[in-house]
C-alpha cells in the first residue's frame, strides 16, 4: 500500500519530457539519470563517452556541417548528437583528423557510432518520461 | 591499436553494452543480450570478411 502511494509521488517529481530529451543529448545518460535509471545512465555514461574519446585517440575527425558535402554533413549531425564531448571536443580543438593515420577511419566510426548510439538512448529516456516505455 | 579483429572487438563490445543497456532492464537480461550482440557482430563480420575474400579476394 505504501508503495502504491509513493510511486505517483515520485512520479510527479520526475521532469518533464523535453527536459529528460536535452540533457540526455547533452550528457550521456543524463536522460536516464533524471527518470530514476542510475545503473543505465552510468553504463550510458562511459561507454558512449569512452567511444567518443577513442574517437579521439583513434585521430578521427569532427565533422564540420558542409552542406555541400552530403557525408560530412550527415556525419557531423551524428557527431553533434552526443552534446557536451561534441562541444569539448569543438572548444579543446581535438577533432582536426590525421586522415593519413591507419586509425583514421576507425575513429571516425567511433565518433559517428557515439553519437548515433545517444540519439537511441535520447529517445529511449524520452519514452520512459512520456510513459511510453515503464521503468 | 591497429589491429583491425583487435578494433572490431572493441567497437562490437561497446555496441552490444549500450544495445543491452537499453533493450534490456535487469542485469542478467543485459548481460545474455550483450553477449548474444557481441558475438553476432563478431561472427558476422568474419564470416563478411571471409566471403568477400572468397569472392574477390584472389
Amino acid at each position: 500500500m505504501s508503495s502504491s502511494v509513493a510511486k505517483p509521488a515520485l512520479a510527479s517529481v520526475r521532469p518533464s519530457a523535453a527536459l529528460t530529451f536535452v540533457a540526455a543529448w547533452l550528457v550521456p545518460g543524463a536522460g536516464h539519470f533524471l527518470q530514476g535509471q542510475l545503473r543505465k545512465a552510468v553504463i550510458l555514461f562511459v561507454v558512449l563517452t569512452a567511444m567518443f574519446a577513442i574517437g579521439l585517440g583513434f585521430a578521427g575527425r569532427l565533422f564540420p556541417f558542409q552542406v555541400s558535402e552530403p557525408l560530412v554533413f550527415l556525419a557531423a549531425l551524428a557527431e553533434w548528437a552526443i552534446g557536451v564531448p561534441r562541444m569539448i571536443g569543438a572548444f579543446t580543438g581535438a577533432g582536426r583528423g590525421d586522415v593519413v593515420a591507419a586509425t583514421y577511419e576507425y575513429g571516425n566510426t567511433f565518433l559517428i557510432a557515439s553519437g548515433l548510439l545517444n540519439v537511441l538512448a535520447i529517445f529511449d529516456a524520452h519514452d520512459l518520461a512520456t510513459g511510453r516505455k515503464s521503468a | 591499436m591497429t589491429s583491425h579483429l583487435g578494433v572490431m572487438m572493441l567497437f562490437a563490445a561497446c555496441v552490444s553494452i549500450v544495445f543491452a543497456t537499453i533493450l534490456r532492464d535487469d542485469a542478467a537480461a543485459q548481460m545474455r543480450f550483450a553477449g548474444r550482440i557481441f558475438l553476432s557482430l563478431v561472427v558476422g563480420a568474419y564470416a563478411a570478411g571471409w566471403l568477400m575474400f572468397l569472392a574477390f579476394g584472389r
